[in-house]
């Protein structure tokens, strides 16, 4: 009964991602590009089982959907070492090919016009599991497939799997520099009401924070998507490590989910990861000296999040878990936390018990690091209000103006009117409503004023 | 059986057949050996023979059964067969026979494991030199007496042997000439019953008289030989033929060498004045039976019974051989030593063969060390030998002591538990020429002990590592009954869960055990050790009534011989109750993971009632108090005392040094460790207090959720989710009850919460008022304290 997790990756940006992510978990669990376990790859205490599947040849597979409106990015995966790797079944190409030319709602009615086809995929993966945990969807929200045909999946998973978890990896777009998706703002706000309202965990991945990492804590000048995207994967492949490597503790999603989740709707996560160094990312300079208080102290700073936010003061954590790899002695991480606690580096919501929480994982053996000890920080805060603010503030200004809305209501939704925009604006604003309600002791009788 | 018929069984044989005292002495001494393997059963045969030959006298007098007779004779036919062996002359071999042997007609292990036992003993007896003979002997006889009921005797006196040498080459005989034993198999006795056996013997025919006829018919050949007279000749051989004669001889000489010669000291001249003594009465016996003699004479007209026989010399004069026995070899050994050496060499005699076998030879209790024999194997290190201190001597400090009983201790825990005796014997060769220890130089001897002790808690230490794969037991343990294996127990969890809140008396231990062996198969405890796994097991604790499936049910781990000694039923029991605290810790984590999986995709789908959502919402925030509250503990326990005493512990091992003691010591700090920080008692109860409130709040919100599934069915999906502020009727007063006794548990729970906090805080180990500040990291409840008083915090 291994709690598999199905993983749904659309678009450029979640297939990019996804081939990231793969390629890490097969290294990690020592199986070669072609999905067969390495000679070398005996040491076992690992769970490969979650993510991938055996076929009748053993070949390990994942439990992945490629989904796209356009050939270029999964061809490209075709073409490359992993080729063999997928289930050529689990792979879904649209018919003409186009693409969803950025525009959310055409990547939301495509998707709504090959669904069958595709919860034909889900089903087939969903019925080959013994308990099915529930499914990762890996895309941007963006541009127009990764979010238009993510959010669909969102709406109909709910319906289709009313009570397995929906995790999503959503990349948002980096606000400080000229897209060439001009339309980014409505795309992201109305994947973000399907987000808040669809999905139970969404790790939120700045392009603008993984760019600022790439060059600031790497050294990278103008890093490349393949640059970031590895940054991603790692970050992946590290807060997945409980599910794979089994201990005491935390052995499921839900069990690492919830003390991170208190109320449903606050339930996007940012992550911090360190130490970044060349063996995940190529080309990076950075080497350093790594204690478990080292670890933890860094994943407090700022400058590590892979979110850019700006904290207002009363801004604090709901919840934190750090998720530390290697050799970490348990005392360490004792004093880390008396440390970290004299100090006051981590500010806590003022309506119940909060604290870090530490699960201390297993590192793959097959994976050489230069470090001993390297962390990953899960954490839900208030100041993610900051990233949903500028989105919303984009997105404010174009509708204002009425700006390239054209696109939209060439679709049903939006034929009539643009009510859907308005909702899901609305949608936001009540997320970052009840975030800031968790700065305040009264958040307890949250909701008591609504209705 | 002892020396004496040992030494003259075997390769000897045929020398002493051409002899007639050797011929005897293996007369009689087998007649012992049948005796005392038959007593049993013996029925004694009547005593109506006539006609007497050197063998019949015997039988006659002691009243032998016919079966020990019949026994009697095969082994003398063996013993007088000139036939080749056909096993190779190796004593490993024949005892590998003779054990494969006692395993096939017992069908059990303990007789087998006795003779090894017993085959150990011989081995160390340096007199015995013809071992492989004796037990080849023993072997054969013993053929005879598993197969004696369904075959004819008859053929056992038509051929060969003592009787008829001349037999011995016909045509059927060599053909079994390799195997002894074939004789007795159908082929060769059906044969030979229907064909003369060969030209030269006489007109035997012997198909179809009874043995005792038979027996008759051959020895009237014999000539006979006046018991009286024989009797007369044994009496001088006794003080100067045979071993009672050479004996005596040397402990005479030794005394009238020794008596008069200042030289030995007074010590020598103790003990050679207590020799003299012993002579003294071995003359008394000497006179006796010269006069039982002179009477026997007198009436040799008359029957025999009553007066003197050869039989009756033998059983009188055991017990003054027994003694000239050890005298002979006191005075071997004390030729050379004089004064305290003198007086210590019994001592060192005792110490040598502890220390270097693990016996202890100790009749008259003198050694430190002390053995009780009824206590079984089971508890041999526990309880089986113990140390005298009033017995230890001055020159002996306790830490040698301790180290020298421990020794010996180890030496038979290795024998007798680990079933290794080859190390030991090997390491008595190779220490053979050092092993001797010398009186006066305790430097020397406290190096040698050292060494010893050394080597000894090493191999003892190396036998449970490796072969016995102690460290894997060690990491089993943890792994299933510290819960470290979590996707085992995830999976145990999940399926075993839902049934265990059942009412205890409707478990079913087949049932458990299914799931068991489905979790093993689920999770990566199917890479396990097939050994580990085996001993894996449910058990399910005693049944009180009122009592549901989480009280009794029990993961549980089998542990054998040797490693029970230190997995000792007590400390089993301590491991299943850490593992039943725990796995309640994990059933509150595992609860309360489905809850908010409820609550969560629940939200997800279902719009907000309006009425409901300030209640919802605050029981989210509590469901996250406890969650928090239980992963904060677990991560405590687990992490910061498991881990950390689980690390003390491989560090205390990896040392290596000291002897299964300090392991056993080290192991149960492990245990205790954990134990003590747990904090059971006081910390289950909290956790219960939750529960009960906890199954409040699922109680009232699956009520809830049933309602609303329902109110979510009937209504058009679309229409329902995009009815934001809609406010849905809710059933007021069902509400009402529900939240308040609802309200009421929080209370309660919040209020014991905050005792706990604050018993915590003032506890004196810092490891527990450390757990109070991870509980309280955001110092949450320290202001709700101090805000509110001791009233409870919500309203």
């Amino acid at each position: 009964m291994p709690r598999e997790l199905i993983t749904i990756q659309t678009g450029q940006c979640g297939n990019q991602i996804g081939m990231e992510f793969w390629g890490q978990l097969c290294a990690e669990h020592g199986i070669s590009q072609d999905g067969i376990l390495e000679d070398f790859a005996t040491e076992g205490g690992d769970r490969k089982d979650v993510f991938f599947y055996q076929a009748d040849d053993e070949h390990y597979i994942p439990r992945a959907l490629l989904l796209d409106l356009e050939p270029r990015v999964i061809n490209n995966i075709l073409a490359s070492k992993y080729a063999n790797l997928y289930n050529p079944e689990n792979i879904f190409l649209s018919k003409d090919g186009g693409g969803a030319g950025n525009i959310w709602a055409y990547g939301f009615s495509q998707a709504e016009k090959v669904c069958e086809d595709i919860f034909e995929m889900i089903d087939r993966e969903a019925d080959g599991s013994d308990s099915l945990e529930g499914f990762m969807l890996l895309h941007s929200i963006a541009g127009g497939t990764g979010s238009g045909m993510g959010s669909f999946l969102l709406e109909r998973l709910n319906e289709r799997y009313p009570k397995k978890l929906i995790q999503t990896y959503s990349v948002f777009p980096n606000n400080e520099e000229v897209s060439d998706v001009v339309v980014q703002p409505y795309n992201s706000i109305l994947t973000l009401k399907r987000l808040t309202e669809n999905a139970d965990c969404v790790i939120v991945l700045d392009n603008a924070a993984l760019t600022r990492i790439a060059s600031d804590r790497l050294h990278i000048q103008n890093p490349t998507f393949a640059q970031t995207n590895q940054l991603v994967s790692t970050v992946m492949s590290a807060s997945t490590t409980m599910l794979r490597y089994p201990g005491y503790m935390n052995n499921d999603l839900v069990g690492m989910i919830a003390s991170l989740i208190p109320t449903p709707k606050c339930h996007y996560l940012m992550t911090a990861y360190t130490p970044f160094t060349s063996d995940q990312v190529e080309k990076a300079k950075s080497v350093r000296k790594t204690t478990v208080l080292d670890v933890m102290r860094r994943l407090l700073q700022p400058k590590n999040k892979m979110v850019s936010t700006n904290p207002s003061k009363k801004s604090c954590y709901i919840s934190v878990l750090n998720i530390i790899q290697g050799e970490a002695d348990p005392t360490d991480v004792h004093k880390s936390l008396l440390r970290i606690r004299e100090r006051r580096l981590a500010q806590f919501i003022p309506w119940g018990p909060a604290s870090i929480q530490v699960a201390l994982t297993k590192k793959s053996p097959y994976v050489q690091t230069s470090h001993r000890v390297s962390g990953l920080m899960l954490a839900n805060h208030t100041s993610i209000t900051s990233l949903l603010k500028r989105t919303c503030d984009h997105y404010d200004r174009f509708r204002k103006r009425g700006a390239f809305l054209e696109q939209y209501k060439k679709e049903d939704m939006f034929a009539d009117s643009l009510e859907e925009f308005d909702i899901a604006r609305e949608s936001v604003q009540n997320l970052m409503k009840e975030y800031e309600a968790c700065e305040s002791p009264d958040y307890i009788n949250y909701g008591i004023n609504k209705s | 059986m002892n020396a004496a018929n040992n030494q003259t069984s075997g390769g000897n044989v045929k020398t002493f057949v051409a002899n007639e005292q050797g011929f005897e002495r293996i007369a009689r001494t087998l007649q012992l050996l049948v005796k005392h393997f038959l007593r049993a059963s013996s029925k004694p045969v009547s005593n109506d023979n006539k006609r007497k030959s050197l063998f019949d006298i015997e039988f006659a007098d002691t009243g032998l059964s016919t079966r020990e007779r019949q026994v009697h004779e095969y082994c003398i036919k063996i013993l007088g067969s000139r036939m080749t062996p056909s096993k190779v002359n190796d004593e490993i071999h024949v005892s590998d026979l003779i054990k494969k042997k006692l395993i096939r007609e017992n069908k059990s292990t303990i007789q087998a494991l006795r003779f090894t036992t017993l085959f150990a003993k011989l081995q160390s007896q340096s007199i015995l030199t013809q071992r492989w003979a004796i037990l080849y002997f023993l072997l054969s006889i013993s053929d005879y007496t598993t197969t004696r009921d369904t075959l004819p005797l008859d053929y056992v006196f038509s051929s060969g042997g003592l009787y008829e040498p001349t037999v011995k080459e016909t045509s059927e005989d060599s053909q079994n000439r390799f195997m002894p034993n074939i004789p007795f198999s159908s082929a060769a006795s059906g044969t030979k019953l229907k064909t003369p056996i060969s030209n030269e013997n006489p007109p035997v025919v012997v198909e179809n008289l009874p043995p005792d006829e038979i027996l008759r018919n051959q020895s009237t050949a014999k000539h006979e030989i006046s018991e009286a007279l024989l009797l007369r000749d044994i009496v001088f051989v006794f003080q100067g033929i045979d071993e009672m004669g050479l004996l005596y001889g040397k402990v005479d000489t030794f005394v009238k060498s020794k008596i008069n010669d200042s030289s030995i000291g007074l010590v020598g001249q103790a003990f050679c004045s207590a020799l003299q003594r012993e002579l003294t009465d071995y003359f008394r016996l000497m006179a006796i039976l010269e006069s039982q003699i002179t009477k026997k004479i007198e009436t040799e007209k008359g029957s025999s019974k009553g007066g003197l026989s050869l039989k009756r010399v033998l059983v009188w004069t055991q017990d003054s051989l027994a003694k000239l026995r050890i005298m002979s070899v006191l005075v071997n050994h004390c030729k050379e030593y004089r004064g305290g050496a003198l007086v210590s060499r019994p001592f060192y005699e005792m110490l040598t063969r502890w220390i270097y076998e693990g016996e202890l030879e100790d009749p008259f209790e003198e050694f430190f060390v002390k053995c009780d024999d009824d206590v079984e194997e089971e508890k041999l290190w526990q309880s089986k030998y113990s140390i005298r201190s009033d017995m230890q001597p001055t020159f002996i400090s306790t830490t040698l002591a301790k180290k020298i009983f421990s020794i010996g201790k180890s030496l038979n825990f290795i024998r007798y538990s680990c079933h290794d005796s080859d190390w030991i014997s090997t390491q008595n060769q190779e220490t053979g020429s050092e092993k001797l220890l010398k009186y006066g130089d305790i430097i020397a001897l406290e190096n040698s002990i050292d060494a010893t002790y050394t080597a000894t808690s090493k191999r003892l230490l190396n036998i449970l590592y490796s072969k016995y794969k102690l460290m894997e037991h060690l990491k089993a343990l943890k792994r299933y009954l510290i819960l470290g294996q979590g996707d085992f127990i995830q999976y145990l969890m999940g399926q075993l869960g839902p049934g265990l809140s059942n009412p205890a008396n409707t478990l079913h231990r087949h049932n458990l055990t299914g799931t068991l062996e489905a979790a093993i198969r689920a999770s990566n405890a199917q890479y396990d050790d097939p050994e580990i796994l085996r001993r894996l097991d449910v058990r399910l604790l005693e049944v009180s009534p009122g009592e549901c499936g989480w009280d009794v049910f029990s993961l549980d781990y089998h542990v054998d011989s040797p490693i029970n000694t230190i997995f000792t039923p007590q400390v089993m029991e301590e491991y299943l109750r850490l593992f039943n605290f725990l796995w309640r810790l994990k059933r509150v984590e595992y609860e309360l993971s489905d809850a908010w999986r409820r609550q969560t995709t629940g939200a997800r789908n279902l719009a907000e009632i309006g009425e409901l959502k300030k209640d919802i919402n605050s029981s989210r925030i509590v469901c996250n108090e406890m969650i928090h509250f239980v992963y904060q503990l677990q991560y405590y326990i687990l992490f910061e005392v498991i881990e950390c005493s689980w690390d003390e512990l491989v560090t205390d091992i990896e040392k290596k040094s000291g002897d299964l003691d300090s392991l056993i010591e080290a192991h149960n700090r492990y245990l205790n460790n954990i134990t003590t920080k747990k904090r059971v008692s006081t910390i289950i109860a909290y956790i219960l207090q939750y529960m009960i409130a906890l199954e409040e709040l699922y109680l009232f919100a699956a009520k809830e959720m049933i309602r609303r599934d329902k109110l979510y069915n009937e209504s058009d999906i679309y229409e329902f989710r995009y009815k934001r502020n809609n406010s849905i009727p809710v059933p007021d007063n069902e509400l009402k009850d529900a939240l308040k006794h609802l309200q009421q548990k929080l209370t309660d729970i919040s209020n014991e919460l905050m005792n706990f906090l604050t018993s915590l805080a003032h506890h004196r180990d810092t490891d527990l008022r450390f757990l109070s500040v991870r509980l309280d990291f955001n110092e949450f409840y320290h202001h709700a304290s101090e805000k509110e008083g001791n009233k409870g915090k919500r309203v």
